[in-house]
């Protein structure tokens, strides 16, 4: 068990300024921004916590692409969000602490084209291997 | 009594006995089965309107298949309808011999493995070894309860044996274990659950059939039909025979125990099925061999 | 000898298009690779062009067996976000539909699992009994799936007293029946012989891989979110989380059924409960969405379906993120196969009960 308070203050003693963003919403649900880069660090967190990796969410926000991790640390359902500039879209990889997220990230990959850094099979999932648009990102 | 050999060969007990009695057989099955699974079932000549339909249809053989893949299913289907011809039924037209029997019956089977193998595709060929892997496992007990059979009615013939009981009274009585290993050889040897192995649909598609269609797939179906009819009668002969009248009555009574047994149980694996054989039914069928030997 | 069988995209033993590279030696399973999408219908990206009204009707047809688990979610997150508290009766009657959904899917994915296996006369016999709870739902929703019963803020429509006999009825043949088949599972040999000991998965892989669900459960990793997130009135009703630490197909076949009974009994007092609410409100109003976010969770019969909606105030969502159970599940299917046979293949994948429509949108 984890409260919203206790999970702020481990992230803002480990993360320090790269945690832009923190709030809590209706029904134990957590927001958070982190700096790009500083994710993997807090997903380490989450994942000595006993966090539970739900998915990943790729989102087009204009100028810049965000991935939202969603996690759940019972009794919180935390979104931990990182983006990258639109015009280099580097992200690195959380599939080597949670396996789980390789799928997630090919996902990202081919829908919004993001860049996953170090992926370990960044081959597409569900579209063709010959497309080469990225459908999800607004134009 | 002894009858034209023409009239043995076409009439009874041949070509035109084995195939109404196929075709019944069949129909029971699709009938028994549909009303136990709390279906209505097809019409109960539904087997013979499969076979003329797919002898009407067209036959694709696959590109790089070979030439076995058309004979298997022609050669399968003449080496079992030669069984029934050896069927001391209604005169004794051949003095079959039970080794003969087995030899026949087995070339079926491996004529299922090899249209399988020469289909060309990984599940027909998947199907194949499963097929020659399921006659390994039941060739054992199958072989071993046969010569317990053989002995004890002091005959390799199936007229023989038949007269033999007629004389001293069924075998079954004599070599319950010998029978049992006998009986639970059908299943596999017909292809129903549990020991559906080589054909299971919902692994690998009907194993060696997967690639045959129209009249290929026509006569490949028949040869398996005429082996359901073949078996439960060889296995009457072999253990429950009194006289004709009788051996159609508990052929029929069998097939029934088996179409029980085949919708009550699961298809087990092909390690299972071995141990099965030969933990189990080749000890029982040595045990009676051994009291006969004895 | 090394041979690749390739199940699907068309397979008898997956209704649904999607394919699975078996590599395997001989009869062994050494390696295994899936490849989705064939299902793919672009779904995240309509919903970003349609109001949230049409959201729930277009969420709702991502799967048509558990066609309640995606709208409920949605709405969920949906209400979050407009922060509004949803009327007790509605939650209740939400759940009854839920559970007889939960009820209907496990009976077809037990019935999936005999024919599976080769034992097709169980198969015919639990889909007789599934039509039982399809009548009643058809009764009480109009649709024998796609209830559309969801809408911001509560339900389209409600359970009356004129429903409930039929209702009990039904439940009570339901548990008798269900008692039997989990005898049958349990005492048939061969039955027994195809199911235990096979596909395998670890406690410490279930929950390495996130799975979630019954798979996860019966690997002994104890997710349910009906216990851990209440939603609706999970929280209100008395009831039980299988778990149980088998981690072979057997387990997941058991926590289904047993799932089954639970589930009978959370109908049973969502009923009295719906009765002692007579008269109550079963919508409240929701004029417009703010910008926000919000995350839907629910327990669907296959693990839990995740949503997560992003609105900036217009009548469109930003972005909707939809993640199918079986998407979280079917990553664990080739460590379940590890070391099974090819029999073994379609058994160990319908043991995870596979959406691929779902996974795929």
């Amino acid at each position: 068990m984890v409260t919203a308070s206790e999970l702020e203050e481990t992230l803002r003693t480990h993360l320090r300024e790269d945690v832009l963003e923190f709030t809590l919403a209706r029904r134990n649900r957590v927001f958070s921004k982190v700096r790009n880069g500083s994710h993997r660090q807090a997903v380490k967190l989450f994942q000595d916590m006993g966090g539970h990796l739900s998915v990943i969410t790729s989102v087009d926000l204009g100028e810049e692409l965000e991935l939202v991790y969603h996690f759940e640390l019972h009794p919180l359902q935390v979104s931990l969000k990182t983006s990258a500039p639109r015009g280099n879209p580097r992200i690195e990889t959380i599939s080597d602490i949670y396996p789980s997220a390789a799928w997630y990230e090919r996902e990202a990959m081919e829908m919004m084209g993001i860049t996953v850094v170090n992926h370990p099979d960044p081959r597409h999932l569900f579209l063709p291997d010959d497309y080469t648009e990225y459908p999800l990102r607004r134009f | 009594m002894s009858l034209n050999p023409l009239i043995s060969i076409f009439i009874i007990p041949g070509l035109l006995f084995t195939s109404v009695m196929t075709f019944l057989y069949a129909g029971v099955y699709r009938k028994v089965r549909a009303r136990m699974q709390n279906r209505r079932g097809p019409p109960f000549l539904q087997p013979f309107y499969d076979f003329v339909k797919l002898l009407s249809k067209d036959s694709v053989k696959p590109e790089k298949a070979g030439a076995l893949f058309t004979w298997a299913p022609v050669i399968a289907l003449a080496s079992i309808l030669v069984v029934p011809m050896l069927f001391p039924v209604w005169g004794l037209s051949f003095a079959g011999d039970v080794i003969v029997v087995i030899y026949v019956l087995n070339m079926s089977s491996i004529m299922l493995a090899v249209g399988g193998f020469s289909s060309a595709s990984p599940f027909g060929a998947v199907g194949g070894s499963r097929e020659v892997t399921q006659l390994f496992a039941y060739e054992l007990p199958l072989a071993i309860s046969i010569v317990a059979v053989a002995v004890r009615a002091g005959s390799f013939s199936l007229a023989g044996i038949a007269e033999a009981q007629e004389v001293h009274g069924m075998l079954f009585y004599q070599l319950p274990f010998a029978c049992i290993a006998f009986l639970s050889i059908i299943p596999a040897k017909i292809g129903l659950q549990p020991f559906d192995i080589p054909e299971a649909e919902q692994e690998i598609l009907g194993g060696p059939l997967v690639e045959y269609s129209g009249y290929r797939l026509a006569i490949f179906t028949l040869s398996n039909q005429v082996k359901m009819f073949t078996v439960i009668s060889l296995a009457v002969i072999l253990f429950f025979w009194k006289n004709w009248w009788m051996f159609l009555i508990t052929g029929g009574l069998l097939w029934l125990v088996f179409i029980f047994i085949k919708i009550i149980s699961a298809r087990v694996k092909t390690e299972q099925s071995f141990v099965f054989f030969w933990n189990y039914m080749a000890v029982l069928a040595v045990i009676d061999l051994v009291r006969v030997v004895i | 000898m090394d041979v690749v069988v390739q199940f699907g995209p068309q397979h008898l033993a997956l209704a649904e298009p999607e394919r699975l590279r078996v590599h395997a030696e001989g009869e062994k399973v050494v390696n295994v690779d899936i490849a989705m999408g064939y299902n793919h219908r672009g779904i995240e990206k309509l919903a970003e062009r349609k109001t949230y009204e049409q959201d729930i009707l277009l969420v709702e047809r991502i799967c048509g067996i558990c066609s309640m688990s995606h709208p409920v979610a949605f709405t969920q997150a949906v209400e979050d976000i407009a922060n509004v508290t949803v009327p007790e009766r509605a939650n209740y009657s939400r759940m009854i539909i839920a559970e007889l959904e939960r009820i209907h899917s496990h009976l077809l994915w037990a019935g999936i699992a005999a024919e599976i296996i080769g034992i097709e006369t169980l198969f015919m016999y639990i889909w007789r009994d599934r039509e039982f709870v399809l009548d009643q739902l058809e009764i009480i929703t109009g649709n024998r799936n796609h209830y559309a019963w969801n809408t911001v803020g509560g339900c389209r429509k409600d359970i009356t007293e004129k429903h409930i006999p039929g209702l009990l009825t039904a439940l009570d043949v339901v548990e008798r029946r269900t008692e039997y088949y989990i005898d049958s599972f349990l005492r048939n040999r061969t039955i027994k012989a195809r199911l235990v000991g096979t596909g395998i998965l670890p406690r410490e892989d279930a929950r390495r891989l996130c799975t979630v669900g019954p798979l996860a459960r019966a690997s002994g990793y104890a997710v349910d979110v009906r216990k851990d997130d209440p939603h609706l009135a999970y929280d209100k009703v008395d009831f039980e989380k299988i778990v149980l630490d088998e981690e072979d197909n057997m387990a997941r076949a058991k926590v289904r059924l047993l799932e089954i009974i639970e589930s009978v009994k959370i109908i049973r007092q969502a009923v009295t409960a719906l009765r002692e609410l007579s008269g109550g409100e079963i919508a409240v109003k929701v004029k417009q969405i703010p910008p926000g976010e919000g995350v839907g969770r629910y327990e669907a019969p296959r693990g839990e379906v995740f949503h997560y909606v992003r609105s900036n105030g217009t009548f469109y969502p930003e972005r909707v993120k939809i993640r199918a159970p079986t998407y979280a599940n079917v990553q664990a299917v080739p460590v379940m196969l590890q070391g099974d046979t090819l029999g073994d293949v379609p058994i160990t994948l319908a043991s995870i009960d596979p959406c691929f429509c779902c996974t795929d949108r």
